[in-house]
């Protein structure tokens, strides 16, 4: 039974980080791929934790993987900003469906 | 059964990893590549986390948070790095 629960999460984490990957190599700008990257991946490993936890349920488990979630839940979303910054003041480029730019004044006045 | 089960696991998070390292080396800029790393260290954290399912020994949870560490702050001075060039 407790490896049906363990399953339950276990699938579903590989599963999150499976499309992640997918994200990151088939859309179509620097942007989206971030997007892809950060929440899917979180999620994914989150999962995965959860699962582990349920299969080997003992104390120093339970603790190292709260400490994991906790830590990354608390960098990736910082990582990604910084990244996000990097990617537009090096002028990468926006796919063609992009539909608007409104920081383009703030940052780019000469509009290059 | 659960052996099969984290096996599958294992097969899968290294194809999903394949898939980064071909955008690693597609990638049309460079803040692609460091993306990339960084969804590899990540993916390389769930490796291990799941070794530890397998093998049952929690020692490897330890490296899942080592290598959480070293994508955030890699990913961090990366993106610094690739804002600032050529810039002096």
């Amino acid at each position: 039974m407790r490896d049906f629960v363990s399953l339950f999460f276990l699938l579903p984490g590989v599963f999150f980080m499976l499309v992640s990957a997918v994200g990151v190599l088939r859309l179509p700008d620097t942007y989206t791929r971030m997007h892809a990257a950060s929440k899917a991946s979180s999620l994914g490993i989150s999962l995965i934790l959860l699962g582990v936890v349920i299969h080997l349920p003992s104390a120093s488990v339970i603790w190292k993987s709260l400490l994991t979630v906790f830590f990354i839940y608390l960098t990736v979303p910082i990582a990604t900003h910084i990244l996000g910054r990097a990617a537009y003041l090096s002028d990468s480029k926006p796919s063609d469906l992009t539909v608007t730019d409104e920081i383009s004044d703030l940052y780019r006045p000469s509009g290059r | 059964m659960m052996e099969t089960v984290f096996a599958g696991c294992f097969a899968v998070l290294m194809t999903a990893a394949f898939l980064v390292l071909i955008r690693m080396i597609k990638g049309p800029h460079a803040v692609d590549r460091v993306l990339s790393l960084d969804l590899l260290s990540v993916l390389a954290a769930s490796l291990f986390a799941i070794s530890a399912g397998w093998v049952g020994e929690s020692v490897f949870l330890d490296a899942t948070l080592a290598t959480g560490m070293v994508a955030f702050f890699s990913t961090l001075l990366l993106a610094r790095y690739v804002e600032n060039r050529g810039r002096a």
